[in-house]
């Protein structure tokens, strides 16, 4: 039987040829786009959870209500016990105190918010290897009035390596201070919203610009699996003193958005692109099996039985399926890995578009998973069976002698 | 030894809101070894007693019996049990398999079976291309094949499986009246050789000729039945 159906799908070569087109083509680019959406919403997911939110944050109810406001009162006093407490729970890669605040800075002679973030640099790039984003200069130390500075905001600001940037903010008690931070080096975390708003500082100089010496607006949590981050920030929730919170990534609603509903939407969106390409398949067999009413009709005479029929018509569009979907998905792992590996430059249009809110990174890179090729191919596959179930049902019903009088 | 009988049988078909009969009230029985002629104009009723006593219909009343099995109680796959086991098939218009060569056409009917190994199917399969005079085109397909070789095909088919009885449908209508003669002949010698018993349907005096046994039909009933050329009643 097997012969008989890949001799049935190579009758029409032409027609074969265009219906496999198409399934290779629908594997191909869910191939190919699902690996670009997940390497897009992976890359997203992983510069916002390292630069601003952590796989958990352990926050001032106060500050969490408040969070716009970036309000230095609502901080955390006496953090140290806290974060070392934090630090020994199961799961957790790293907990490290961290200060954000708000500046206004001088830009072209207009007002630019921007974000400064204090950090414990050798305890964060350990786990976070932020030193690895430096293009240009060196990583900040602990103890040194030094800053790193996005290179971005270092484009706007036209400062280099080794340059001064002067920061005035208002300190936890709303009285103004200021500090000359040296530029120690510039980084590119591929962010534009990052890149162009941010800028480093070690937590101390923070603490002592901003009055806060001993306290920290967040402690800034990292779990082995960012999976675990609800579970986690229950258990580390009900070791903290009262006043204080633990926030999972899920809590963040443009995260949440971003690595549910994204990845359902897209989901959705190349089940129809294979519903689209299933419809080639389902004419096909359509016509395959009307052009051969006669021929069935000839084979239920000779005693060929109705399931048999209807397993050679599937058998037809699977094989048509499995070797479409091979060289689909065959084409789509090679756009995936280059994709993966080349990326995809948008800096050039995020510097059109101006101040970019999102954390879009300036060049795409997929993610390549083998996961992502298997389940393309398998999805062809499918649904080109389940395309030709409907085809096969009505070839199996045909009466044999209106069969055998069809001309 | 009777190998098909029908007793009373009628078969109306629906045309819109009317039912119209095809066949009013047929009885006979057809012995093992018959070369047997259904014969009569178009819309007579043969193509539709050729329907039922190839298990392809059922009829509307009556009984109808291939070996000991009453049709009219068999389910679909049953019927196509029937089919595959007991009777051979010639078509008008030959309806060999476009995409199988000569010899996996003649194959076919046994690799429904499923009772033959590749060996004995090959020596069965190849015996009967030889015996109908075209075993060197055994790897040809349909479309390299005259008409009349292409018939040829389709008797060997027929008689693979070694069915009780074989029935055509208008067997040389389709082919040059010399082809014809030389296929009916070929079907006479399959008969004296392998007592194989034919039941053919024809509207051609000469066709009608070589039967040993001609049953003339009209509006649905059985005309005559008479025995020639040397056959047996």
């Amino acid at each position: 039987m097997f012969k008989l159906a890949l001799r049935n799908v190579l009758r029409n070569k032409r027609r074969s040829f265009l219906t496999g087109l198409s399934i290779a083509f629908a594997v191909m680019i869910v191939i190919f786009f699902w690996t670009f959406v997940l390497g897009i919403l992976n890359d997203m997911f992983n510069s916002y959870v390292t630069i601003s939110a952590g796989h958990v944050r352990v926050l001032n109810s106060d500050y969490l209500r408040r969070e716009t406001m970036m309000p230095l009162t609502a901080s955390i006093s006496g953090y140290r016990p806290l974060v070392d407490s934090i630090a020994k729970e199961k799961g957790v890669k790293l907990a490290s105190g961290r200060i954000k605040f708000g500046v206004l800075m001088d830009v072209k002679g207009k007002n630019k918010p921007i974000i400064g973030v204090g950090i414990d640099p050798a305890r964060e790039d350990a786990a976070l290897g932020l030193s690895k984003k430096i293009v240009s200069g060196s990583f900040i130390t602990s103890g040194t009035r030094e800053t790193n500075v996005g290179i971005g905001l270092a484009r706007e600001l036209g400062l280099k390596t080794g340059d001064t940037l002067t920061v005035i903010t208002q300190t936890a008690q709303g009285s103004l201070s200021g500090m000359n931070l040296r530029v120690a080096g510039i980084f590119n975390m591929n962010v534009a919203s990052i890149d162009r708003r941010v800028f480093f500082l070690p937590l101390d100089q923070a603490q002592y610009l901003l009055d806060m010496d001993g306290r920290v607006t967040e402690i800034y949590v990292l779990l082995n699996d960012p999976d675990d981050a609800m579970k986690a920030a229950s258990q580390i929730k009900a070791t903290l003193p009262p006043g204080l919170t633990a926030s999972p990534w899920e809590d963040n609603g443009f995260l949440y958005f971003m690595n549910t509903i994204a990845k359902g939407m897209y989901e959705t969106l190349y089940a129809f692109v294979l519903i689209l390409a299933s419809f080639t398949i389902l004419n096909t067999m359509f016509m395959a099996v009307m052009e051969r009413t006669r021929e069935i009709g000839m084979m239920k005479a000779l005693g060929m039985r109705e399931g048999a029929i209807r397993r050679l018509v599937v058998m037809e569009s699977a094989i048509l399926g499995t070797i479409s979907s091979f060289i689909g998905a065959a084409a789509g792992t090679l756009l995936a890995y280059y994709i993966s590996v080349v990326g995809l430059d948008y800096s050039g249009l995020f510097e059109k578009m101006g101040n970019v809110e999102v954390p879009l990174p300036n060049i795409y890179h997929g993610l390549f998973k083998w996961e992502t090729v298997l389940v393309g191919f398998v999805l062809g596959v499918l649904m080109s069976v389940a395309a030709a179930i409907f085809p096969a049902l009505r070839a199996a019903a045909m009466e044999p002698t209106e069969a055998l009088r069809n001309q | 030894m009777t190998v098909v009988k029908m007793d009373n049988v009628t078969k109306d078909y629906r045309v819109g809101r009317m039912s119209v009969p095809a066949l009013r009230g047929i009885s006979l029985a057809v012995e093992r070894g018959e070369f047997t002629a259904i014969a009569g104009p178009s819309g007579s009723g043969k193509t539709t007693m050729l329907n039922l006593f190839g298990c392809l219909d059922k009829p509307s009343g009556g009984k109808l019996f291939i070996e000991d099995h009453d049709i009219i109680t068999l389910k679909p796959d049953q019927l196509a049990d029937v089919r595959n086991q007991h009777i051979g098939f010639i078509f008008q218009s030959f309806n060999l398999i476009p995409v199988l060569s000569a010899y996996e056409n003649v194959e076919f009917p046994l690799l429904l079976l499923k009772q033959d190994g590749p060996g004995i199917r090959r020596k069965k399969v190849m015996a009967l291309l030889e015996q109908v005079g075209i075993a060197e085109l055994a790897g040809r397909r349909p479309s390299e094949m005259s008409g009349g070789q292409q018939q040829r095909v389709a008797i060997a088919r027929a008689l693979v499986k070694e069915p009780d009885y074989v029935l055509a449908d208008e067997p040389t209508a389709n082919i040059d009246s010399k082809t014809g003669e030389e296929i009916l002949d070929l079907m006479r010698k399959m008969n004296d050789t392998l007592k194989t018993t034919f039941i053919f349907s024809t509207h051609d005096p000469k066709v009608m000729q070589h039967a040993r046994r001609l049953i003339r039909v009209r509006d649905g009933k059985i005309e005559s039945d008479t025995v020639q050329n040397g056959g047996t009643a």
